[in-house]
């Protein structure tokens, strides 16, 4: 506008296309539709962990890409995923979040089911003998399901590779661990955010967000090798940094977390992987958390938060587990509602008010470089067909 | 399954609490509501004993446990209010109606007063905007000292397990 000064002059059409976004991307329906259809339906998708599944006929639910899942352990100890939908006209067959069941049945016509998925009971089922269905082909559709370390994954496309592929080998950062002890959830909690799951996988990708939480800044931020961390990419999309120590004890009412750090860990050691596209594993020394996400809508996301401790350990290392848990990553935790905050103050400006988002960070790959969000970019690209920089189809 | 109550539960014995120290209970109850939500939390903290235990917890179907999602004792809750204002938070006015307050038993031997309470907390934004925020129930422990109900122990029991957003602020 002529007769105003302009402090806003940043050149984004002079940035290379890999360095920012068109905000869109985290507001637009049919984006997030195509990404429902071209990401989540396709990637092996981290669903619970092993532990939630512990006796025989236990099972979850949960949805993945708009899908409803019923996630069993069979008496056979086989873990199997299969839509959570009645086979004759649909009805979501278990509401509950979990629980135990050897059999599933319909309540609207009570068509009965057992924990493989198959159909055991179809009430008065000659009336369907003119058309010839019978029980044997009503059983609930199966999806693919594969379980490593103890994480559960599925996924919707029947012809995808087997999860270790898609893996990459990425959680071989957490070998050392993973491979020690056996790991169980502690602690569950759920929130909806009013932010585009995207959002919510950079808050848990980049690290230059750490300036926004106190205790970071006062006990990681403060060492000289924080910032000297490198990024590691694996294929498929996934992510990882070099460890960190973290001095808990410069934060007044923090306590090192030296002697209950899991095994296979330095002494207060912090370790992140990403796996694309919605899951965080971040390890601070006691305690292993687990972000995943169940998008809804565009600028509107389910994140679970889990976290592990060692299955089996005595009650007092368990309880100061739970509180180290609590003190950053609870729902009253010191960091945890700061991110959500955070992302949830950039949806109101998306595609309006700030059309595009800085990625630009070049710092030789080592800790506060934007690279694992250009990868995430560069995956999500090859998945969706579309560019990140102008929201619209890649060229051919 | 791994026990974390942090409280031991309250020996019930057969007569239940008398009105008066319920009363005297509740008003301590009351109080230590609206110093909440006036924000005046280390005079809140000065109500209650030095020896408080303090915690959020709630029963998780997903994992069938129950789970922890705060736990302080007084001096840990003293840091947390002096180191609030170096956090970033969700602004408003949260408002906390309480319900009914009841006997939950009477331990004579450690003179210790157990009640339950139900509350509802609101949340008001800056745009003046209200939402229920979270129902719960306080389950306290309380002792009396020079005639005057102290609380040493508070349990928040969540029945809300989504909320609407997360919190530095003892609920």
């Amino acid at each position: 506008m002529k007769g105003n000064e302009t402090f806003y002059s940043i050149p984004w059409e002079d940035l290379p296309p890999t360095h920012y976004v068109d905000n869109r991307i985290f507001c637009d329906q049919k984006i997030f539709d195509i990404e429902q259809r071209t990401i989540f339906s396709k990637v092996w998708k981290f669903v619970c962990c092993e532990s939630e599944l512990a006796g025989t006929n236990d099972f979850r639910t949960t949805t993945v890409a708009g899908v409803p899942l019923l996630i069993v352990r069979g008496p056979d100890a086989k873990i199997r995923a299969m839509v959570n939908s009645c086979s004759h006209r649909g009805v979501k067959l278990v509401e509950e979040p979990a629980g135990n069941a050897r059999k599933f049945e319909c309540l609207f016509h009570r068509w009965t089911y057992d924990a493989r998925g198959r159909c055991i009971d179809i009430p008065r089922e000659e009336g369907y003998a003119c058309v010839k269905i019978d029980k044997a082909q009503c059983g609930l559709k199966q999806v693919r399901c594969e379980s490593t370390r103890g994480l559960v994954f599925v996924n919707l496309d029947d012809d995808a590779a087997p999860l270790e592929d898609y893996l990459a080998g990425c959680l071989s950062v957490f070998d050392d661990v993973f491979g020690q002890v056996e790991l169980e959830v502690l602690h569950f909690h759920e929130q909806v955010l009013d932010t585009d799951w995207k959002h919510w996988q950079e808050t848990n990708m980049e690290l230059y967000h750490e300036y926004l939480h106190v205790l970071n800044r006062k006990t990681g931020m403060i060492d000289p090798a924080y910032f000297n961390r490198a990024w590691h990419a694996f294929e498929n999309g996934h992510m990882a940094v070099d460890p960190l120590i973290i001095q808990y004890e410069k934060m007044q009412g923090s306590a090192s977390r030296e002697e209950q750090t899991l095994p296979g860990l330095k002494p207060n050691e912090i370790r992140i992987l990403d796996i694309f596209p919605d899951v965080m594993l971040n390890c601070r020394a006691s305690v292993l958390r687990i972000d995943t996400q169940i998008p809804l809508a565009a600028g509107k996301t389910l994140v679970q938060f889990r976290g592990l401790g060692v299955k089996g350990e005595p009650e007092q290392m368990r309880r100061q587990r739970i509180r180290d848990h609590a003190e950053f990553w609870g729902p009253f935790g010191r960091n945890l509602p700061e991110d959500a905050l955070a992302t949830e103050r950039q949806k109101e400006t998306m595609g309006k008010a700030s059309k595009y988002s800085l990625m630009a960070r070049e710092e030789n790959r080592l800790t506060q470089d934007d690279f694992p969000v250009r990868e995430f970019y560069r995956q999500w690209e090859r998945l969706t067909g579309l560019r990140a920089a102008s929201a619209s189809m890649l060229p051919e | 399954m791994v026990q974390t109550h942090a409280i031991p539960p309250v020996r019930i014995t057969e007569a239940p609490l008398s009105t008066e120290p319920l009363e005297a209970i509740r008003r301590v109850i009351e109080r230590g509501c609206q110093l909440l939500d006036a924000e005046n939390y280390f005079e809140w903290l000065a109500t209650c004993a030095d020896d408080l235990e303090y915690s959020i917890r709630a029963y998780s179907p997903e994992i069938r446990n129950e789970v922890t999602w705060l736990e302080k004792d007084h001096k840990g809750l003293e840091v947390l209010f002096k180191q609030l204002p170096m956090h970033e938070s969700y602004k408003g006015q949260f408002r906390r109606i309480l319900g009914w307050t009841g006997s939950a038993g009477h331990d004579p031997a450690k003179r210790i007063f157990a009640v339950e309470s139900s509350l509802c907390v609101y949340h008001t934004d800056l745009h003046g905007a209200s939402v229920l925020y979270c129902t719960a129930k306080y389950r306290d422990n309380f002792r009396f000292e020079s005639g005057v109900p102290v609380m040493c122990s508070r349990m928040v029991l969540m029945d809300t397990r989504r909320l609407p957003f997360g919190s530095h602020i003892p609920i």
